[in-house]
């Protein structure tokens, strides 16, 4: 921060040669600016702007908040308290001869990847993105099998991509655990890196993983019998039939992410004694307490089934990891989710990071999640 | 009988000089059933070694027997499972109990204030429990089944046993502790150990104790409970080794090493890293390379 300060002091001296500082900025810094425990967001292209908005996905921040101007520029700048372990997404909104565009900070090369395109990323100054989740050429790497079902449920083929572990050995059989919007967590979480070091390193027991999409996906996935149905009685009978599936609840998990989340956590209420591991990242678990809710038509029965939920929880026979973002709207609901997982699994755990609603949130948790859900033989090596 | 206990032999091992100091030429045998599928990946170990390498090969023994023994293999499994039933018995009462024993001394850091020993009484009591059960389990399979009368296993022990007899050195090498375990145990491999020179490290190592103890305080989701595994064959008595202590351990919390202690006493709790060497039970490797954790959860350098 001292080091703009400075800058802006020297731009604002007479006869300044604004330009030539601005460039000499720019070409030695590293945007945004990370200290211990804030951020300066900055931005400046040379071109006449008129204004700048950081658009972001901080829940509790407003959600556009404006630059200020660096007196006699076109250059902009906006402090902001970061925790220090935090991790932010972020667009830039510029406007410039009266339109405004959303562009990624063209100063930051960090950037996420989701299935609507790009964020760009500032981490905090404690943030260190997990080794773990890098390609490791010394991991043992598992395959990936297509395969595709005919589902009664939704009328229609659905295809899965099935991870199977390095050295799976004929006669063995393995836990399995089917994941909600599978494609995209392999794209934009990294999840078969993850899993090839996490298996590897022996952190995590050898594991089939059945990557699903759904193809009306909200709709799927806001709590739909439909979607639960093919998950108990279409898609794990056949996988059962197709790979070596270790049998019992104990062995066969859901997982998902704000949607997907609702959709695993249903399944579960829904075919009690089938799904004993549940990960529920970011769960979309919108409930009321009073009155309406103000969502949309979309989650009316994920409100109906959360509310049933919380007023009647079932008894489940399920190990629950939890997560979700500080920075999300959806923490309030899962905080008061948590005490009544506690009461009605068989163990539950909740960990909250200083993160968004987004993919590398959830890719970040997955050790913590399947560590403890499916571990590994690490406590039983000593090379 | 000479027997030498070393730390992890890797990334660096001292074998290859501890075997020239003790002037052992001829053929080694070699025991890696706990490297499992890669159990005959021995080739680092045979190229730091003039000497011959013999693999016991007992990982791959079994699989054999798994693949044309299925009735006694069988048999086996379904004890094994009844094991694993037995040990999550033991797991939830550790779970209450060590938090019980970590929330006294956090309220008073005094390892000697009776509440705190009664809490440790309670934790080597389910300790003992479970490890008899462990004892009895495999009592009555042994007698039961007798696996020593099944024509293959005792071909498979035969050979074994005449495959020792040409050698100078029996060499247990660390991996996997429960698979290392069970293959030395179905195989017999206990009368054998005390035939000729010895020397074993990390899961090795803490096979040739009385009882296995399984610990790591840094996994995917934060501490995990030490538990034990099983018996071992009892060639050291007193001592609870602790390979990659330092890695493994958190060696800052001495609240939680004042319990894991307490708990293992009156066994000499002994951390175990590269470059570790115990000769007939003299320390003579490098001076940071061992480690003993007292009950009071003081950590004091091994010495010669």
């Amino acid at each position: 921060m001292q080091r703009l300060l400075d800058l802006i002091a020297q731009i604002e001296r007479p006869r300044a040669h604004r330009k030539a500082l601005l460039d000499a900025f720019v070409a030695d810094t590293i945007f945004p600016l990370v200290t211990d425990d804030h951020a300066v967001f900055f931005f400046w292209d040379g071109t006449a702007t008129e204004a700048v908005f950081l658009q972001h996905w901080v829940f509790g921040l407003p959600s556009r908040i404006e630059l200020r101007r660096i007196p006699h520029t076109d250059a902009f700048y906006l402090p902001l308290d970061l925790p220090k372990t935090a991790r932010v997404e972020y667009k830039f909104e510029i406007v410039k001869a009266g339109k405004g565009r959303w562009s990624a900070d063209p100063r930051n090369p960090r950037r996420a990847y989701d299935p609507f395109g790009s964020n760009s990323v500032c981490p905090a100054s404690s943030y260190e993105e997990p080794e773990w989740t890098r390609p490791d050429t010394s991991s043992r790497c598992g395959t990936i099998v297509d395969g595709e079902l005919h589902s009664a449920q939704f009328g229609e083929y659905r295809p899965y991509q099935m991870y199977v572990p390095y050295g799976a050995r004929p006669g063995k059989r393995y836990p399995l655990l089917i994941v909600h919007d599978g494609s995209d967590f392999l794209h934009f979480a990294q999840m078969r890196s993850c899993l090839d070091n996490l298996i590897h390193r022996h952190e995590v027991a050898p594991l089939l993983v059945a990557f699903t999409s759904g193809v009306q996906r909200n709709f799927e996935y806001a709590a739909n019998p439909k979607q639960a149905a093919f998950l108990a009685t279409e898609l794990l009978p056949h996988l059962r039939e197709r790979f070596p599936v270790l049998p019992g609840a104990e062995f066969q998990g859901l997982m998902g992410a704000s949607f997907g989340a609702v959709s695993s956590l249903y399944a579960a209420v829904q075919h009690p004694g089938v799904w004993g591991r549940l990960i529920l990242e970011s769960g979309s678990f919108a409930f009321t307490d009073i009155g309406e809710h103000e969502r949309g038509p979309l989650w009316d029965p994920i409100v109906t089934f959360v509310n049933e939920f919380r007023a009647n929880p079932p008894k489940l026979d399920a190990q629950i990891y939890q997560s979700c973002g500080t920075f999300e709207s959806l923490i309030y609901y899962n905080r008061s989710l948590f005490p009544v997982f506690q009461r009605c699994a068989d163990q539950a755990r909740f960990t909250e990071a200083p993160d968004g609603h987004n993919w590398i949130n959830w890719r970040d948790r997955l050790r913590e999640a399947l560590t403890w859900l499916f571990p590994g033989p690490l406590w039983m090596y000593y090379e | 009988m000479s027997l030498t206990i070393l730390g992890p032999e890797r990334p660096d091992g001292v074998l290859p000089s501890v075997l020239a100091r003790h002037g052992v030429t001829g053929p080694i045998a070699l025991v890696s059933a706990g490297w499992r599928y890669d159990e005959a990946r021995d080739e680092l170990l045979r190229a730091a070694l003039p000497n011959e390498v013999r693999n016991l090969r007992l990982y791959d023994r079994f699989r054999h027997l798994e693949r044309e023994e299925t009735e006694l293999i069988g048999k086996y499994t379904a004890k094994q499972d009844a094991l694993r039933k037995v040990k999550d018995r033991y797991r939830l009462w550790l779970r209450t109990s060590l938090g019980m024993a970590a929330g006294l001394l956090a309220d008073k850091p005094d390892a000697d204030c009776p509440w705190f020993r009664q809490s440790i009484r309670h934790l080597q009591e389910a300790d003992e429990l479970f490890l008899s059960e462990a004892r009895r389990l495999h009592e009555a399979f042994e007698q039961e089944v007798r696996p020593g009368e099944n024509p293959r296993v005792r071909k498979e022990r035969d050979e074994i046993r005449a495959e020792l007899a040409g050698c100078a050195a029996l060499c247990i090498a660390g991996g996997h502790i429960g698979v290392l375990r069970n293959r030395c145990f179905f195989f017999d491999l206990g009368p054998t150990l005390t035939q000729r020179p010895l020397y074993a490290w990390s899961a090795g190592a803490m096979l040739l104790t009385e009882r296995l103890l399984l610990f790591h305080d840094h996994t995917g989701f934060g501490p995990g409970t030490a538990e034990f595994l099983d018996h071992g064959f009892g060639l050291l008595r007193n001592t609870v080794f602790l390979p990659h202590a330092r890695e493994r351990l958190d060696l800052t919390n001495g609240a939680n090493l004042t319990v894991l202690a307490s708990r293992l006493a009156p066994r000499k709790v002994m951390g175990l890293q590269n470059g570790a060497i115990f000769e007939d039970g003299r320390y003579t490797g490098a001076p940071d390379s061992a480690f003993t954790i007292r009950p009071d959860g003081s950590v004091h350098a091994a010495v010669a």
